[in-house]
């Protein structure tokens, strides 16, 4: 998996490769693995597999996204080629959604704390709107520091102990 | 570009007036295989602890491998060898390839990340100049 991105190997003109996928794929992982064939658009061809396994969960999330007609039929050995890219190319979206979603909340949050912090910090600020430091830091907390809660069972848990162990 | 999703670190340094340049090479990949419609085969599972010529078997049977004269090489994207000494897998796939096969020598990363290739029963540096193509499979 290391070197399937970024190799350059010089390998037959007319070679068949096996080119393995799992459930975590995503279409750019197909496109570069193929891509160590350099001549795939000439004579070089490749054979994809993927697990019975894989393909369940392929199959499930193609259902969910687009409906009944993308099923992947288990029992058969070959799979539509086609399925396959549109289940790659939902789980490369997916997974971008992902890390848009967390890279503009990490973008967003420097800035809220540094407005934040430069208002809890202003020698100004609080002697003109007379605003109560304590009480405006217990409101914005949460940008400094995780909220724990207060008391032992908040903070770790209430323990779970068997009924044939408890001493009255 | 190589078509790497950014994370959280990345994602960042964008300037955004500055355009992404998008990779042709993806582009030319997909038209490739768009137009050969690769076969996708479903195999079993490869059990945790099964012996690596097991999977191998398993990967392979049945598969055009076996009947064509053509050379091989293993792209393992879906991670089917993960933990696999890649040494065994070449070794495998020279003794494995077709009586006929054009076939005679694999390059491979051995475990310090070094491009070996295995011919004639000895492991060598891969040398890019001195390899012959026409007879290199790869895994």
């Amino acid at each position: 998996m290391r070197h399937t991105t970024g190799s350059d190997l010089k390998v037959h003109p007319q070679t068949v490769a096996v080119l393995t996928l799992s459930k975590s794929s995503i279409l750019r992982d197909l496109l570069q693995s193929a891509w160590r064939l350099r001549e795939l658009d000439r004579d070089q061809s490749v054979t994809i597999i993927v697990t019975e396994d894989d393909v369940k969960i392929m199959s499930d999330l193609l259902i969910r996204f687009y409906g009944e007609s993308e099923r992947i039929d288990k029992n058969n050995p070959i799979v539509d080629f086609k399925k396959i890219l549109l289940y790659l190319a939902t789980n490369e979206a997916m997974k971008s959604a992902e890390v848009n979603d967390r890279s503009i909340r990490g973008a967003q949050r420097p800035r809220v704390v540094e407005q934040v912090y430069d208002t809890l910090t202003s020698t100004t600020a609080f002697q003109e709107y007379r605003v109560d430091f304590f009480n405006a830091f217990e409101k914005v907390k949460g940008f400094f520091s995780s909220p724990r809660g207060q008391k032992p069972h908040e903070r770790y848990g209430i323990p779970i102990v068997p009924i044939d162990m408890w001493i009255f | 570009m190589t078509g790497t999703l950014w994370n959280y670190e990345s994602f960042l340094k964008f300037d955004e007036h500055q355009k992404p340049i998008p990779s042709d090479s993806l582009v030319r990949t997909l038209s490739a295989l768009w137009k050969g419609s690769p076969q996708v085969r479903v195999v079993e599972a490869p059990e945790p602890g099964k012996a690596l010529r097991d999977v191998l078997n398993k990967m392979l049977e049945g598969s055009e491998f076996q009947s064509i004269l053509h050379p091989l090489s293993i792209i393992d994207e879906g991670g089917f060898l993960k933990g696999s000494d890649n040494q065994e897998v070449v070794e495998f796939m020279l003794e494995n390839a077709p009586r006929d096969s054009k076939i005679s020598q694999i390059i491979f990363y051995d475990a310090h990340n070094q491009l070996q290739m295995m011919g004639d029963g000895i492991v060598r540096p891969y040398v890019k100049q001195e390899t012959d193509r026409t007879k290199s499979g790869a895994y």
